[in-house]
């Protein structure tokens, strides 16, 4: 409102449309309609991803408390390994299962531990095999399941920063074009020196903590806002 | 001719067969583990590799947005030239196939959204660029 005010309160210059371009939703998050410009559409869908959802509020995205610590990226390090942990333990489950012998004395007793050692053997070769064989399968799928579930939000995220970004390099003068509101250009150069504190890789961190929480709650992840 | 008895047999045959059906048993047993294990595997560098690619285009995208609403405002805020790299980095981001990972051109495209990106920056004498990690991105490529 405030920003439509502003506007209506100029005279309007020949060459300029009748809808100064106004971020709305940088001054009232809530805010419903508003004009039509290319920016104020993307920033509307970006701030009711961002600010009213899963990253919470816009007060509490400028207070830094997304920022992360090294070892919480140690933590995500041991969690895309388990998959292997696991691997490993089957082996080892095999392992115990043909170690199972019965031990009898004599010549039939060697003959019967090698040749339980050759079936087991045989049996970790076409083990080991399969597993690199059904991975390799499966990997595509795999991916392709992953890409879909955070390609978006990582776009929608990369929009705050292209627009916060952009808009803060501008001339004074063109910012002014852009937005006449005084208290618009503030709000966007706060929101812009909270986005530049998140690194690429502290965003990526943050998207995987919320899919692990996600994960946690509900059997599947929802990843897609 | 020396021909082998009929009734004779290859009586390391059973032992070869009895082998091979060990193997084939660890292979299908495996095979079923690998799926699950090479699936959540596949997933993780998807996911990771998906919102790298995501938020460098939304980057580029939210940059062009900002530039096209100052044009429809006044066009002479930017020279002919610039305006005409501003179209063709639209066109570039709407040929993008963002849903689509295994689109064999994701990478040519990419790179030339980027060209076109610094083309535009250098223009505008702006510092403006993609704070993410476009080297290790293309390490997560060169992978695949």
């Amino acid at each position: 409102a405030g920003c439509r005010q502003a506007a209506r309160g100029r005279p309007p210059a020949p060459a300029t449309p009748r809808e100064v371009g106004c971020v709305h939703t940088a001054c009232s998050l809530q805010q419903a309609g508003g004009c039509n410009l290319p920016i104020c559409k993307t920033t509307k869908q970006v701030a009711s991803c961002f600010f009213n959802g899963r990253f919470g509020g816009f007060e509490r995205f400028g207070s830094f408390t997304w920022r992360v610590t090294r070892g919480i990226i140690s933590s995500k390090d041991s969690e895309i390994s388990q998959p292997g942990n696991s691997v490993d333990d089957d082996a080892i489950a095999d392992d115990d299962v043909w170690d199972d012998v019965s031990d009898s004395p004599g010549h039939g007793s060697t003959l019967d531990r090698e040749w339980v050692h050759r079936q087991n053997q045989f049996h970790k070769m076409g083990y080991r095999d399969g597993i690199a064989e059904g991975q390799k399968d499966i990997a595509q799928e795999g991916f392709n399941v992953g890409f879909g579930q955070s390609v978006h939000v990582g776009y929608k995220w990369g929009l705050v920063r292209g627009i916060t970004s952009a808009l803060a390099s501008l001339p004074d003068s063109l910012k002014e074009k852009l937005l006449p509101n005084v208290q618009c250009r503030g709000q966007l150069q706060e929101l812009n020196n909270s986005v530049q504190e998140i690194s690429a890789e502290d965003a990526l961190q943050m998207f995987h903590e919320s899919i692990l929480q996600s994960s946690h709650s509900s059997e599947e992840p929802d990843a897609t806002l | 001719m020396d021909q082998k008895p009929k009734d004779d047999f290859d009586f390391l045959e059973p032992s070869v067969l009895l082998d091979e059906t060990h193997y084939q048993t660890g292979f299908k047993n495996g095979y079923s583990e690998g799926l699950v294990s090479g699936k959540e595997e596949g997933r993780q560098v998807g996911l990771k590799n998906g919102f790298q690619v995501g938020e460098e285009l939304g980057f580029y995208q939210g940059c062009l947005d900002v530039w096209t609403s100052l044009v429809s405002i006044d066009q002479d805020a930017f020279s002919a030239r610039v305006r005409k790299n501003i179209e063709q980095l639209a066109a570039l981001l709407r040929s993008y196939p963002l849903s689509n990972p295994e689109d064999e051109q994701v990478q040519d495209i990419m790179e030339k959204i980027r060209l076109k990106f610094r083309v535009i920056t250098a223009s505008l004498g702006t510092k403006l660029e993609y704070q993410g990690r476009p080297t290790s991105s293309k390490q997560d490529v060169e992978d695949l």
